[in-house]
């Protein structure tokens, strides 16, 4: 097979920041529009298959982060702000809850799948896979882009539910433990904290992360050159396209909050 | 048609008139590569879908491009045949690339009766009995090229297709595998008498070594005797 000299300098990046503008959004909203899809049982088993990869096996990972991000910040909040309920409540829900949940959550599930379908689907097309797909009459944007789009969106918001009522859980017990402080004014006022408005506003915000990992992951590896020295750069491609466009994302729906009454 | 259309190629596979297809001129600038590209630029326009197909291709006077996909799934179907080395989808066993046709595109099946099927066309290619499981569970690394080949081929009947273009279809596949590939064949065309093949790539070399008799009878249809006509 004919290799080809990789892009260096500028036209890399340039390749790299129209990728941001053109292949990513597209992919991602292909995806979402096209749900329909999932009624054919061949890309149902694609889904299936993606949920498992992305959601069921990274739930050790991210219980253990959880955990760790609880408790830590916990302990740095009460010694900063003491043991004040209210205040140590309110710093739980904005920092964990709203910010690092969804933040953390996504880049563990971007370095593990994101990075993973990208070199899958570039394989693919260097196999020729993708083109024997067409010559099957089957649409490779149905057939692989809905179904990991999908998983991946339903896999990040499951997953980042997870994250928050283990760093929630975990991280008042475990300082009020050491600190022999009552625990149960604390999960009192986290419930009594808890709105609507915060619960629509993370699951759009994890609904729209879990669409940027699968859309870089899926446009990264499915855009690239068909030539095999593309397929490390493009899980590499998907990995940077992906950190910048959550934490774009993530400073967006920031600036929403804050806008919002 | 429209009267934009200037002049019109048609690709006709002898015998089967019904198979002709009608583009206008300029679209055909693909198929400047000679037969092997035309015949993958074939398959892709008549599978091909949404933005995919050309305005301009027709199937017996009827534009492409209007078609759902149900509408294009009445049409005879085409198979396709690829190199064996993009045959299969890696991550899928054997067993569910053979499936996936059939399953993506919602046509109806009896998994007893498609299994049954399947195990037949491999005694046909001479596959004993025993080593049937390991092809089925297996993905394409597991497999030699001859078994690939086999394989590619039963999932292209599986669709009970008019025409079966394969492309290279003995590349790379000699002696026992060509004979198996050439029983295998006999027994496609026994099962579906509607069968046509257009095989691309220099298939007679490899089948030279074997008496006329043996050749399938489909397989004579080579690309030599395919005649392109203009309007």
């Amino acid at each position: 097979m004919k290799e080809e000299k990789p892009h260096h300098g500028g036209i890399r990046i340039f390749a790299s920041v129209s990728g941001f503008l053109s292949t990513v959004p597209a992919t991602a909203l292909h995806g979402l529009r096209h749900a329909g899809e999932l009624r054919r049982p061949s890309v149902r088993s694609v889904f299936q298959r993606q949920i498992y990869f992305t959601g069921i096996q990274a739930l050790l990972p991210i219980m253990i982060a959880a955990a760790a991000v609880g408790v830590a910040l916990q302990t740095q909040m009460r010694s900063l702000l003491g043991a004040g309920v209210e205040l140590n409540v309110k710093m739980l829900q904005v920092v964990v809850l709203r910010e690092f949940a969804p933040l953390i959550t996504a880049f563990i599930v971007l370095g593990r799948s994101g990075s993973a379908m990208a070199t899958e689907l570039a394989l693919m097309k260097v196999r020729g896979e993708i083109r024997q797909l067409y010559l099957m009459g089957i649409d490779p944007g149905s057939y692989l882009i809905v179904p990991r789009i999908w998983g991946c969106v339903i896999s990040v918001v499951s997953l980042t539910l997870l994250f928050q009522m283990i760093a929630a859980g975990i991280g008042p017990a475990v300082t009020s433990l050491f600190m022999h402080t009552d625990l149960m004014p604390y999960y009192q006022a986290l419930f009594r904290g808890l709105d609507l408005r915060e619960i629509l506003i993370s699951l759009a915000k994890t609904t729209v992360f879990g669409a940027i990992i699968a859309g870089c992951g899926c446009g990264s590896g499915i855009f690239v050159p068909p030539l095999r020295s593309w397929v490390p750069q493009a899980a590499e491609l998907a990995v940077l396209r992906g950190f910048i466009m959550l934490l774009l994302a993530d400073f967006l729906f920031a600036m929403v909050n804050l806008l919002l009454p | 048609m429209n009267s934009e259309i200037l002049r019109t190629e048609s690709l006709f596979v002898p015998g089967f008139a019904e198979l002709s297809l009608t583009v206008e001129s300029g679209t055909w600038s693909r198929l400047a590569g000679g037969p092997q590209q035309a015949a993958r630029a074939l398959v892709e326009e008549i599978y091909g879908l949404g933005p995919q197909i050309s305005p301009a291709v027709f199937w017996n006077g009827a534009a492409l491009s209007t078609m759902g996909e149900k509408e294009r799934l009445q049409l005879p179907n085409i198979a396709a045949y690829a190199h064996p080395e993009g045959a299969f989808l890696l991550n899928l066993r054997i067993w569910e690339n053979l499936l996936l046709p059939l399953r993506h595109h919602g046509i109806p099946f009896e998994i007893d009766a498609i299994e049954s099927e399947i195990l037949a066309a491999l005694q046909s290619a001479h596959i004993p009995e025993s080593q049937t499981a390991r092809i089925l569970q297996g993905r394409t690394d597991d497999l030699s090229d001859p078994e690939i080949a086999i394989c590619t081929l039963i999932r292209a009947h599986l669709v009970r297709p008019s025409l079966i273009v394969a492309e290279n279809i003995f590349g790379g596949i000699h002696g026992e595998g060509v004979e198996a590939i050439c029983s295998l064949l006999t027994w496609m065309r026994s099962q579906n008498l509607a069968l046509s093949l257009l095989t691309i790539g220099d298939s007679t070399g490899s089948l030279a070594h074997l008496p006329l008799s043996a050749w399938p009878e489909p397989i004579t249809k080579t690309w030599k005797e395919i005649s392109w006509l203009s309007s």
